[in-house]
């Protein structure tokens, strides 16, 4: 057997209170593309941070080529040829792709005054960008300026320019639309095809399948198991990471029988700063509407005129057939319309703040008296949600950041459930979010369609999609481009979203 | 980019700019240009005596309060300015006589210049409009053997022990209380505290050994807070404010400390709450200057100057007054007749005057 | 680009109604004494942009201004040559920037905090070292540095030898050159993309293999450099530096220059030519309130609410271009 290209042994990692590591050991041979799998808090995100030098292992050992390593930074990792590209995306997006793309490592001439050589890393960079499959015109585009999953590509493209020897990426396909996917499983195989190892962290099982040579599972800080590719099947991998068998992952016990009151109707909206085609669509009590389209399509920004965030410039929003006049956020909460937004981190938490401190942010006033907060019904409220919806933290005042992205999500659902919703607008609701999480936010979505509340649910995990919504709306380049009821298909709906019409 | 916007943004800020008060006067009237040494009451005062005698005369006043106190570096442009303007004629009070005195003799050669309230006279101005300010801190030296006739404890305070006016009425002060020309004093510790340490000045201890520089009006409240404190207790003692606005700030701490009975207060210039103190029995008495007089004749004369007329040069200094409750008679000082007005008097006197110039 | 219409317009307003508000106001020695403070004031402008830039702040440029110039007038007082005074007070500075850079990466201290401190420390440093000094004090003690003074006031200042008239705008052109070095370093090589990135996110830096720590420290020795080669300026220029008030509050100027110029707070933003623009703003509006003979109690409502309509001016020419990108 050749020297594996990274060793671990029995890694082990403690954080105050929790032990994030218990002893994990994995190979991965050069070449080998390895997913790790498991669940909320199972470990992986501290195990990649500890090969990619971020964290120091306070036991076990860390072996890159046979060589012991220790790194004291991800300066040193970097240099070493080990990359992590995060979950969260890890940019300087105020400067230009380019720029980006030859962080830390400019190609510069003129000894230490390190002049750039901007003709050189020009050329370099259109080569790859052509690897990740992104227009050349990109490289003197500012990275805010890109949509989320040209960033992603900028970041693998970044990846690709060093001497990488394994590259771990941790849910790299969350935002890339189904045709960006398409182009990273390429890179994937041209990286295997150069001997470069990739550890692969991801949610969705079907990409599991599809681009990986074996699955290490993680459960609760040890390796719960592991498949051969022959093996990775939906169901020996939930095994493994929940340790049981799940019964149904997309529940639907709530019957929307299409003919629910219209609680939320739109009739002809635009917004400032959107395409000139109006929107008029509705949602009716009890129903979960799914709203599929590419990444890029207006869905997000639609959301956001309905929640107050871009002002309505035309057309009218109506709430249970009462018009309703959404200037700020505020006003629509107040109406009772609720936004799980698409970057819980930026827009749905304020994440150095405890987890009780967000659940209670938009509920003070319910919890105030004129002489402050009730500390005894906050401490009840806190109680409740983080009890009704299993958030996995030590207590309430956990700073919310520190969480994993499946239980900061149920954060956010706590912080609205609260208020009793009438219209929850969901977008990407199980982004980041792990297998076990996911299967219990897809049963609380679907408790509260039982209960009466109109649930508007944007995604782009067309499982999910075709899982839970009732009824599916798909819009294309700012406009809606169709309806689907009953039969819903990955098929009809693609063709909705690439533009063409349904049959 | 936005050619239109960008056009309607530089119009509404000139529009804006031509809008504001005090447009640029078109006028052939001769431009006369007084800058002080700081923004105060006493400079106000002055203000109103050189717009006086501006329309006396007809000439166009630019009258400028230092916005950065005592900063000599913010006088100059100013200065090179008006010189730039060409206006007929400059009064300045000079901050920084030793090192100033290159910049304004460049300036004296171009334009009529002349000094007043505190000179340079190294420099070729026509002139200097002030009192003598030796002289008149050896008037405050006597209020102060007056009020303590057996000696005691005093403290001075003042903005600046480093300018000339402020030198040479602290000098002329300790001089008066030693009795001798350019005291020292004795480094001793207090009589009957040992913890206070000073100098003796014949029968009169001073705190510290020398007078309390604040630097800037809005420290002069803690730092005679702070000797309160410490004189506290003490019989016989003296507060003495040699800048406009330290016997306000005495006289307000005093009075929180609920010390008025137990010190005795002696000031410098006309601010309107020293005044009121001495009408009301809580100061001793005030040397005043008479920045009126300052601002009228400095203008008057560089007026006269601008058409030819050198008869309004003042040669003599400006005789200082001393205001107290009940006033006195006249006595003169080494030749100068010095006035004891009456505070009710004087304060309806300087009110008239204000009153006859619109600002 | 957008960044720097702004404060382009505002300059061709403010000169077009200088030169229209007198008709001395738009002749040579006029423009080239505004010049000679918007040099003074893009000095220090520079280092306080370039301490926005990645993301930090330095509240004690005025403070360490004050220091350095009182403690040029005291070196020389005390019998260091001119010539070598000028150094020592520049590594003073540096080693001013070497604490503040330290405490805020070692000590992971906020910058606002430190300098602010700092703000403290220097003048009182000041303070201790003398009161009031001046070029004629030096030269009364010692003649012999007569000469080297004025060649520096020459250079530096562009002040006549012999009468200390003002012939040509040195600071102006010393502010270009040094503008130029930034520029050189902000735009063109590999470390103004380390500042822009520290700026905007300081993980994508770290994670990048950038050293952040060693570059903030770097850029903080910088600035306190320039703000006490500033110091040596206003020294030469002034009749005298009291340490009360020598370069009182300019850092609030500095920074006013540096977000003039197109530098967000936020950091990670910011060019060369920007804070060049953004730091003659204030000398011209101050040269125009001479000229127009404002009275003293309007003069700060002029200034400030010319700045702050120019600020206001320039965020909705941003706006829109940000809307029609």
């Amino acid at each position: 057997m050749p020297t594996p290209r990274l060793q671990v042994t029995t890694a082990r990692k403690e954080f105050p209170g929790v032990i994030a590591l218990d002893g994990v050991s994995l190979t991965l041979a050069p070449g080998e593309v390895l997913a790790v799998v498991g669940e909320n808090g199972a470990g992986k995100s501290t195990l990649m941070k500890i090969v990619a030098g971020v964290y120091q292992a306070d036991a076990g050992e860390v072996l890159l080529d046979g060589q012991p390593i220790h790194f004291a930074g991800p300066g040193d990792a970097v240099a070493a040829g080990v990359i992590l590209i995060h979950q969260e995306l890890n940019l300087a997006e105020n400067l230009t792709v380019l720029d980006n793309l030859f962080l830390g490592r400019e190609v510069t001439t003129g000894g230490g005054l390190r002049v750039l050589n901007r003709r050189v890393m020009a050329e370099r960079a259109a080569e790859l960008l052509k690897r990740v499959g992104l227009p050349a015109d990109r490289i003197s585009a500012r990275v805010e300026s890109l949509p989320p999953g040209e960033k992603q590509l900028v970041e693998i493209a970044r990846a690709l320019g060093t001497d990488v020897r394994v590259l771990i990426m941790d849910e790299p396909t969350s935002s890339l639309t189904q045709r960006e996917t398409e182009t990273l499983y390429e890179v994937i195989a041209a990286l295997k095809a150069a001997n470069v190892s990739v550890l692969y962290i991801s949610h969705r099982l079907a990409e599991v399948k599809q681009c990986a040579d074996r699955v290490v599972v993680l459960r609760d800080g040890r390796n719960a198991g592991e498949l051969a590719k022959a093996d990775i099947t939906h169901d020996n991998l939930v095994r493994l990471m929940v340790g049981r068998d799940l019964k149904q992952f997309y529940p639907k016990t709530h019957k929307a029988t299409g003919d629910g009151k219209p609680v939320l109707t739109l009739q002809n909206v635009r917004y400032r700063g959107g395409p000139d085609i109006p929107a008029s669509f509705e949602v009716r009590a009890g129903e979960i509407l799914g709203m599929a389209g590419l990444v890029g399509a207006g869905r997000t920004e639609l959301s956001e005129a309905v929640f107050g965030v871009r002002p309505v410039t035309a057309g009218e929003i109506l709430l249970n057939g009462e018009p309703l006049r959404v200037g700020s956020p505020a006003d629509a909460i107040e109406a009772g319309v609720l936004l799980v937004p698409e970057d819980r981190r930026l827009h749905g938490l304020v994440l150095a703040e405890s987890v009780g401190f967000n659940i209670s942010l938009p509920n003070l006033a319910q919890i105030s008296s004129r002489f402050g907060v009730r500390r005894s019904e906050e401490a009840e409220l806190h109680k409740k949600w983080i009890e009704r919806l299993r958030v996995k933290t030590p207590s309430a005042a956990q700073p919310v950041g520190l969480l994993s992205g499946g239980n900061q999500q149920k954060v956010v659902y706590g912080k609205w459930l609260a208020r009793g919703p009438k219209v929850l607008i969901l977008d990407e609701p199980t982004r980041g979010v792990d297998v076990g999480a996911k299967a219990e936010i897809y049963a609380l979505i679907d408790e509260l369609a039982g209960n009466g509340v109109a649930v508007w649910m944007i995604t782009s995990d067309m499982e999910e999609l075709l899982g839970m919504s009732d009824r599916v709306v798909v819009m294309h380049e700012g406009r809606i481009a169709g309806e689907l009821r009953g039969g819903l298909t990955e098929e009809a709906v693609m063709r909705l979203a690439t533009g063409g019409t349904a049959t | 980019m936005f050619p239109a916007l960008r056009l309607s943004v530089v119009l509404g800020l000139a529009l804006v700019l031509a809008s504001l008060p005090a447009c640029s006067k078109k006028s052939e009237k001769i431009k006369i240009g007084v800058v002080t040494n700081c923004t105060a009451e006493f400079w106000s005062l002055a203000e109103a005596g050189a717009n006086k005698a501006a329309q006396e005369a007809d000439v166009e006043l630019q009258f400028r309060q230092l916005e950065k106190d005592f900063d000599a570096s913010a006088q100059m442009p100013i200065i090179d300015s008006w010189v730039k303007q060409g206006v007929g004629g400059i009064a300045v009070s000079v901050i920084d006589p030793k090192n100033q005195t290159e910049d304004l003799t460049r300036i004296a050669k171009k334009v009529p210049l002349i000094t007043m309230d505190n000179d340079a006279d190294q420099t070729g101005r026509l002139c200097y409009i002030g009192i003598d300010n030796y002289e008149a801190g050896k008037a405050v030296g006597r209020l102060v053997k007056k009020s303590l006739p057996k000696g005691g404890t005093v403290a001075i305070f003042i903005g600046s022990t480093k300018s000339a006016n402020g030198k040479a009425r602290t000098q002329g002060v300790l001089d008066e209380l030693a009795g001798q020309k350019d005291a020292t004093g004795t480094a001793a510790a207090h009589p009957t505290n040992a913890d206070l340490k000073g100098k003796q000045f014949g029968q009169f201890f001073l705190v510290d050994g020398e007078a309390k520089e604040d630097g800037s009006p809005n420290n002069a409240q803690p730092l005679a807070a702070a000797v309160l404190a410490r004189v506290k207790g003490l019989p016989d003692v003296c507060l003495v404010g040699l800048y406009a606005y330290n016997p306000p700030a005495i006289l307000e701490e005093a009075r929180s400390k609920s010390m008025l009975k137990d010190v005795k207060i002696i000031g410098f210039d006309e601010a309107w709450v020293t005044l009121k103190g001495i009408a009301d029995g809580e100061i001793v008495a005030t040397v005043v200057q008479d920045p009126f007089m300052y601002g009228y004749k400095s203008v008057e004369a560089l007026a006269a100057k601008a058409k030819g007329d050198d008869s309004k040069l003042v040669k003599e200094p400006i005789p200082y007054r001393v205001v107290t409750k009940d006033g006195g008679p006249d006595e003169t000082v080494n030749g100068m007749v010095v006035k004891f007005p009456k505070v009710a008097d004087f304060e309806a006197k300087l009110r008239a005057d204000l009153a006859s110039v619109k600002k | 680009m957008t960044r720097i219409l702004g404060v382009l317009g505002l300059l061709v307003v403010l000169y077009t109604t200088l030169i229209t508000s007198h008709p001395k106001a738009g002749e040579p020695d006029n423009l080239i004494s505004v010049a000679n403070l918007q040099g003074r004031f893009g000095i220090i402008t520079l280092g306080a942009a370039l301490v926005i830039i990645v993301g930090g702040i330095d509240l004690s440029i005025g403070a360490v201004v004050g220091c350095s110039a009182v403690l040029f007038g005291v070196l020389m007082n005390k019998g260091v040559h001119p010539f070598a005074a000028v150094p020592i007070v520049i590594l003073f500075g540096a080693t001013v920037g070497l604490t503040n850079g330290s405490l805020i990466t070692r000590l992971k201290l906020q910058p606002f905090l430190v300098t602010l401190c700092g703000m403290f420390v220097f003048r009182g440093f000041a303070r201790l070292l003398g009161g009031t000094l001046g070029q004629a004090s030096v030269i009364e003690g010692h003649p012999e540095y007569k000469d080297p003074i004025r060649t520096l006031r020459h250079l530096l200042i562009g002040k006549d030898p012999i009468d200390g008239e003002l012939i040509f705008p040195a600071q102006f052109i010393l502010l270009i050159v040094l503008a130029g070095l930034v520029g050189f370093f902000l735009h063109r090589t590999a470390y103004g993309r380390y500042w822009y990135a520290i700026g905007h996110s300081e993980l994508a830096a770290k994670y990048a293999g950038v050293n952040v720590s060693r570059q903030r420290v770097v850029i903080y020795v910088v600035c306190s450099a320039l703000a006490a080669l500033t110091g040596v300026l206003l020294f030469l220029d002034a009749p005298s530096v009291q340490s009360d008030n020598a370069g009182f509050s300019w850092e609030l100027y500095a920074i006013l220059g540096a977000v003039l110029g197109g530098c967000s707070l936020r950091g990670g933003e910011g060019t060369a030519v920007g804070m060049v623009l953004g730091a003659m703003v204030l000398p011209v509006l101050e040269s125009l309130v001479n000229f127009r003979g404002d009275a003293s109690d309007v003069i700060p409502v002029v200034i400030g609410l010319t700045l702050l309509i120019g600020a206001i001016v320039d965020e909705l020419i941003r706006q829109r271009s940000r809307i029609h990108r």
